[in-house]
C-alpha cells in the first residue's frame, strides 16, 4: 500500500504539468474523431500517434496514448447512434438500440447516455486498475520463465478460440504474429534469422510499423474501393444533452453489472471491448423489466453495451502493465508505446517506475472527464466529419502511414515494411483471417521466445526437464488448464455451430 | 461452401501450407539453440496449415456449382482490380518520395489520389495537401526535429 500512494503522489504531481494536461486535451479531440470514423479503429489511432511520442517524456507520451484510448472507445458510439455505423468494433452492440432511438427523434438522449455511461464505465474500470493491479502485480513476481512463457501461449490460444468463424485461421494468424515476433536475433545466442538480408530486421520487425500497416493500409483499401457502407443522411444532436446524462443513475444495478463484465472480459488477454458489449448488452436484456424493448430504442441497451466497453479500457491494461500480457489489441500497442519509452512492463514496473506507472493511471481518470464535455461538442458537428468524403479521408491516411513509420527510426525501409504488411492485412481480412491474433502474437512472441530461452538455459536445454517443471508447478498447470479450457471452447463453438 | 467461395478457401489453404513448409525448411536450417522456438512455431504452422486445406478439400462443392464458379471468376478479378490499384499508388507514393523528395511527392499524390477517387475543385485539392503538409512540418520537424525523407533529386 506505501508502494501504491507514494505512487499516486509522485504520479499526480507529474500530471500537474500543465503540457501533459493540454496532451490529454488533445489525445480526446484526436481519440474522437479517429473513434467516430468508421474504419479508423481505437488500435490505428493509438498506433499512429505512438511515433510522435518520441520527443515527449514517458509520462506525457503516455498520457496522450492513454486519452486516445480512453475517447476513440467511447466515440465510435456516435456514429453508431447517429448513422448506424460503428465507429469501431467496440460499439458494434450500441446501434442496436442507439440508432432505433435516433429514429425516434431520441439521438441527443441516446449520445447523452452512451457519454455517461462509457464515462462511468471507464471511471470505475480506472479504479480497478489503481487496485487490483499492484496484488496482481506482486503475485506476478512468483512467475518463473516458463510460466511467463506459457503466459504468452495462453494469451495467443485465448484469442484464437474466440475467433469464432474460423478458429484454425485464428490459430495460424496467432501462431504467424508469433514467428514475425522472432524475425532478427536471438534473445540469448544473437544469431540471425529470419532477415533475408535486410539489415533493419537485425533488431527484429518493428512493432508499431507492423501495427500502422496492419490495420491502416486494408482500411484505406475499403475506405477507398468502396467496400464500407454509404454514410446515410444526418442527423443534428438534440439540445440539454448534460440533463439527460443523469438518467443513467436510474439504472445504478445495470451500471455496475455493465462494468464488472467489462473490467474482467478486460482482463482476459484476448477478449476485447466488442465480447464485452455483448456480454453485458445481453445480461441486461436477460435482466430487465423492458426486455421487449430491447433492439426497439431501449436506453438500457445502449447504457450496457457503451458502459462495459469503456470497462474494458481499465481491465485490459491490467494483465498489461503487471505481465506484459496485453488484455486486447488496443493495449497491445499502448504496451508496445511503453516499450518503446524505455518501460518493461511487468512487476517491477511498478517499483522501478513507479511515478511514470500511476502518472499514467491518473491521466486516465482525467481522460474520462476531459471527453465528456468534449465529446458532447463534437458530437454536435461530429456529423460533418463522418460524412468526410473517402476520396479525402483515405490519401490522407496513407500519407500520416507513411510518415509515421518513416518516423520511427527516420528508416525509408520500414515504410516499405509497413507497405508489405499493409498487403498482409488486406489479405488477411480478403480471406477472413482475424487480424487480432496476429497482433499479440507479435507483441507476445518476443516474451515467449526470451522466456522459452531462459526456462531452457535453466534446464540445462533439456525439454523433459522443463515439461517435467511445468508439470510440477501449481501456477504452469493452472496457465496449462486455462490454455487448453480456452482452446476446448473454441473447438465447442465451431462444433454447435456446425450443428 | 458454394463453388467460388471453395476455390478462394482451396487456393488460399494450398498457398498457406506452400508457406509454412517453406518456413519450416528455413527454420531447421538454422543452429539448433537459436531456432527452437521458430521451429516449434513452423511445425505448428504447417499442422493446422494442413488441417486448413483438408477441411477446404472436404467441403469440395459439385460439377454445377463448379461451372458457375468459373463463370464468376471474371467477376473476382473485377472486385479486385480497385484494391491491387490503390496498393500500387502508395506504392508508387513511396518511390516518388525516394526520387522527388517528400514534399514534391506528397501534394503530387494527395491531389492525384483525390482526383483520381472524385475530388475536381482544385483549390479544395491543393488546400487540404497544403494543410496537410504544414501540420506535419509543424509537428514531425518543428516540435519534434525529426528530418523528412529526403529524394535523390529534392
Amino acid at each position: 500500500m506505501e508502494v501504491l500512494f507514494s505512487g499516486i503522489a509522485k504520479g499526480g504531481l507529474l500530471l500537474l504539468d500543465p503540457m501533459t494536461l493540454f496532451l490529454i486535451l488533445a489525445g480526446t479531440v484526436f481519440g474522437i474523431i479517429v473513434g467516430s470514423l468508421p474504419g479508423l479503429t481505437s488500435t490505428m489511432g493509438v498506433a499512429l500517434l505512438v511515433p510522435v511520442t518520441f520527443g515527449m517524456s514517458p509520462a506525457m507520451g503516455l498520457a496522450l496514448l492513454g486519452a486516445i484510448y480512453c475517447s476513440s472507445t467511447y466515440a465510435g458510439a456516435i456514429s453508431a447512434i447517429l448513422l448506424n455505423i460503428p465507429g469501431t468494433p467496440a460499439n458494434c452492440c450500441t446501434l442496436l438500440d442507439g440508432y432505433p432511438m435516433t429514429q425516434k427523434g431520441e439521438s441527443g438522449r441516446a449520445i447523452a447516455l452512451s457519454t455517461a455511461g462509457s464515462a462511468v464505465g471507464g471511471f470505475l474500470s480506472i479504479f480497478a486498475l489503481l487496485f487490483l493491479a499492484p496484488p496482481l502485480a506482486e503475485f506476478a513476481l512468483k512467475f518463473g520463465a516458463q510460466e511467463y512463457f506459457l503466459l504468452a501461449i495462453f494469451g495467443v490460444s485465448v484469442i484464437a478460440s474466440l475467433s469464432e468463424r474460423n478458429m484454425i485461421k485464428g490459430l495460424i494468424s496467432g501462431c504467424f504474429g508469433l514467428f514475425l515476433s522472432i524475425v532478427g536475433m536471438h534473445p540469448l545466442t544473437g544469431n540471425v534469422r529470419f532477415t533475408f538480408g535486410i539489415a533493419e530486421l537485425y533488431n527484429g520487425l518493428p512493432l508499431v510499423v507492423a501495427l500502422i500497416g496492419l490495420y491502416s493500409i486494408p482500411e484505406v483499401i475499403s475506405i477507398l474501393s468502396g467496400r464500407q457502407e454509404a454514410v446515410k443522411q444526418s442527423r443534428s444532436v438534440g439540445r440539454g444533452v448534460f440533463g439527460q446524462m443523469m438518467e443513467i443513475f436510474h439504472h445504478k444495478i445495470l451500471l455496475l453489472r455493465a462494468t464488472v463484465i467489462g473490467i474482467i472480459v478486460g482482463i482476459i488477454p484476448g477478449a476485447g471491448s466488442s465480447i464485452a458489449s455483448f456480454v453485458a448488452y445481453d445480461d441486461a436484456k436477460r435482466s430487465s423489466k423492458n426486455s421487449g424493448m430491447f433492439g426497439k430504442g431501449s436506453p438500457e441497451g445502449v447504457i450496457a453495451s457503451e458502459t462495459a466497453n469503456n470497462a474494458v479500457v481499465g481491465g485490459s491494461l491490467v494483465p498489461a502493465l503487471t505481465l506484459g500480457v496485453p488484455g486486447n489489441a488496443v493495449s497491445a500497442v499502448l504496451l508496445g508505446g511503453l516499450m518503446i519509452h524505455g518501460l518493461k512492463p511487468g512487476p517491477v514496473l511498478f517499483i522501478e517506475n513507479n511515478a511514470i506507472v500511476y502518472s499514467f493511471i491518473l491521466s486516465l481518470f482525467v481522460s474520462n472527464l476531459v471527453f465528456v464535455p468534449v465529446g458532447l461538442f463534437i458530437a454536435r458537428y461530429c456529423v460533418r466529419l463522418i460524412e468526410t468524403p473517402a476520396s479525402i479521408l483515405g490519401p490522407l491516411v496513407v500519407g500520416l502511414a507513411v510518415m509515421g513509420s518513416y518516423a520511427i527510426n527516420m528508416s525509408m525501409v520500414e515504410v516499405w515494411i509497413m507497405m508489405a504488411i499493409g498487403l498482409l492485412g488486406y489479405l488477411m481480412k480478403e480471406f477472413d483471417v482475424p487480424r487480432e491474433p496476429l497482433v499479440l502474437g507479435l507483441v507476445l512472441g518476443s516474451m515467449a521466445e526470451g522466456e522459452l530461452a531462459r526456462a531452457m538455459s535453466l534446464v540445462h536445454g533439456s525439454v523433459l526437464s522443463l515439461i517435467q517443471g511445468m508439470l510440477t508447478s501449481p501456477i504452469s498447470l493452472i496457465i496449462i488448464g486455462l490454455t487448453l479450457l480456452s482452446l476446448w471452447q473454441g473447438i465447442k463453438k465451431q462444433l454447435l455451430a456446425r450443428g | 461452401m458454394a463453388a467460388n467461395s471453395y476455390k478462394k478457401e482451396l487456393g488460399f489453404s494450398v498457398v498457406v501450407t506452400g508457406i509454412c513448409a517453406l518456413l519450416t525448411i528455413r527454420a531447421f536450417s538454422y543452429p539448433g539453440d537459436s531456432s527452437q522456438f521458430p521451429r516449434f512455431l513452423t511445425v505448428t504452422m504447417t499442422l493446422l496449415s494442413i488441417v486448413l486445406l483438408a477441411r477446404a478439400l472436404r467441403s469440395r462443392p459439385d460439377q454445377a456449382e463448379a461451372g458457375e464458379a468459373e463463370q464468376k471468376r471474371s467477376s473476382f478479378w473485377t472486385s479486385h482490380k480497385m484494391p491491387l490499384l490503390i496498393f500500387l499508388l502508395t506504392a508508387l507514393y513511396v518511390v516518388a518520395i525516394q526520387v522527388i523528395g517528400y514534399f514534391t511527392s506528397t501534394v503530387l499524390f494527395l491531389v492525384g489520389s483525390m482526383a483520381f477517387f472524385g475530388r475536381h475543385r482544385p483549390w479544395v485539392m491543393f488546400g487540404i495537401s497544403a494543410l496537410f503538409l504544414a501540420v506535419i512540418y509543424a509537428l514531425f520537424v518543428r516540435f519534434l526535429g525529426l528530418r523528412l525523407p529526403e529524394g535523390l533529386l529534392f
